[in-house]
C-alpha cells in the first residue's frame, strides 16, 4: 500500500469478522463443514449418477465405432479387390482386338486362297488390317 | 501494504495451488465426496468473508456460504476445470450474498414501521458503539460491491492482499486500490465521530 493510504481503523468500529483468515473456533469451522458436506450429498451423489449415465453410451460408442472402422477397412479392402479385378480384366485381350487378331489371320487366308488384296478389304473394310487398306489405295492409285 | 503484514502460506489460492484445484474440481465434476470436503475446506473462510461483506446476521452469512457451495456443485458439471475455480466461486458467493441481502432489505422495510412504534434508546455508552457501527455498515454498505469486499478480507478478516486478490480475480494492485479509497471513505464519513472520541 502506498504511503498516502489511510490507516486502518480501529477493529472496535469494524463489523466483527465472520470467516477470519486464520484462528477462529475450530469446532465451529467443523460444524460448518460437515453441514456443508450433508447438505451437498445428493447433488454429489446425482454427479456420480450422471457420470455414470454418461459413460454406458459412451462405451457403446466405442464399440459402435471399433465395428464401424473394421467395416471400413473391409470395405476398402473389397474395394481394393474389385479395382485390382477390374484392371486385370482390361489387361487381359479384349474381345474386339481378338476379332482383330481373327481378321488378320482371316485376310491373309484369303489373300492366300484368293490372291488380292482389295478381295480382302471388299470383305472386310480397311479398319480390318491398316496395312491392308495401305495396299488397297495404292493399288487403286494405280 | 501499511498494516497488511500477513503471510500467504495458507493462501486460498496459490499458484501451486491452482492446479490442485482444477484436479479437485475435475473429479468434482464425477461425484468425488472426498474433492468436494477438500475444496470446500480451502474456500469456506473465504466464502463466509465474501458472504459477510453483504450480509451483517451471523445466521445469514452462514446459509449465504453454504447455498454458495451448493450453487457452485449445481453448476460444476458444465464449469471448464483449467479456469481459476476461486473466482468463480467468489462471484458465485456474491451474487447469492446480494440476493438475500435485497430480500432482507425488501423484508426490513415492511418491519420497519412495526420497529418505530417498539424502538428504545439503550444505554449511553452502548448507543455510541452502536451508532458508529451503524455508520459503518451504512457506508460500507453504500460502497461498491468489490471495493466493499475486498475492503472486507483485507482489513476485517486479515487475508493478505495477494490471497485477496486471488480470491477475487483481480490483480494486487486492484486490491490496494480498493482497500485505499474504502478507508478514505470511511474516514471521511467517520471523522466527526473519531473527532469526538479522542481523534483515532
Amino acid at each position: 500500500m502506498t504511503h498516502q493510504t489511510p490507516d486502518r481503523l480501529p477493529p472496535e468500529w469494524l463489523p466483527d469478522p465472520v470467516g477470519p483468515a486464520r484462528g477462529g473456533d475450530p469446532e465451529n469451522w467443523d460444524r460448518r463443514l460437515r453441514a456443508l458436506l450433508s447438505a451437498a450429498e445428493p447433488r454429489l451423489a446425482e454427479l456420480a449418477r450422471s457420470r455414470a449415465r454418461e459413460a454406458g453410451p459412451r462405451v457403446a460408442a466405442a464399440w459402435w465405432s471399433l465395428l464401424v472402422s473394421r467395416w471400413r477397412a473391409l470395405v476398402g479392402a473389397a474395394a481394393l479387390a474389385a479395382a485390382t479385378l477390374a484392371l486385370v480384366v482390361q489387361v487381359l485381350p479384349a474381345p474386339s482386338s481378338r476379332g482383330a487378331e481373327s481378321a488378320a489371320a482371316f485376310s491373309l487366308t484369303a489373300m492366300a486362297g484368293q490372291g488380292t488384296a482389295v478381295a480382302v478389304w471388299q470383305g472386310l473394310g480397311s479398319e480390318a488390317d491398316p496395312t491392308l487398306a495401305q495396299i488397297v489405295l495404292q493399288g487403286a492409285s494405280r | 501494504m501499511a498494516g497488511g503484514g500477513h503471510d500467504s502460506e495458507s493462501t486460498p489460492e496459490g499458484d501451486g495451488l491452482r492446479a490442485s484445484d482444477e484436479l479437485l474440481v475435475r473429479r468434482v465434476q464425477v461425484g468425488d465426496r472426498e474433492a468436494f470436503a477438500e475444496l470446500a475446506r480451502r474456500y469456506l473462510r473465504p466464502v463466509h468473508a465474501v458472504a459477510g461483506s453483504f450480509l451483517a446476521e451471523p445466521a445469514d452469512v452462514e446459509d449465504a456460504a453454504q447455498e454458495a457451495f451448493l450453487r457452485a456443485l449445481d453448476a460444476i458439471a458444465t464449469f471448464e476445470a483449467d479456469r481459476p475455480f476461486a473466482p468463480w466461486l467468489y462471484q458465485i458467493a456474491r451474487n447469492v450474498a446480494r440476493n438475500r441481502l435485497d430480500r432482507r432489505r425488501r423484508w426490513r422495510t415492511n418491519a420497519a414501521v412495526d420497529d418505530l412504534a417498539t424502538a428504545s434508546p439503550g444505554p449511553d455508552e452502548a448507543l455510541e458503539r452502536r451508532e458508529v457501527r451503524a455508520l459503518v455498515d451504512r457506508v460500507l454498505a453504500g460502497m461498491p460491491d468489490r471495493r466493499r469486499t475486498a475492503f472486507r478480507l483485507f482489513d476485517i478478516e486479515g487475508y493478505s492482499s495477494v490471497e485477496t486478490a486471488r480470491l477475487m480475480g483481480v490483480s494486487e494492485g486492484t486490491v490496494r486500490s480498493h482497500v485505499h479509497h474504502a478507508r478514505r471513505t470511511l474516514r471521511r464519513r467517520l471523522e466527526p465521530l473519531l473527532g469526538r472520541d479522542g481523534g483515532r
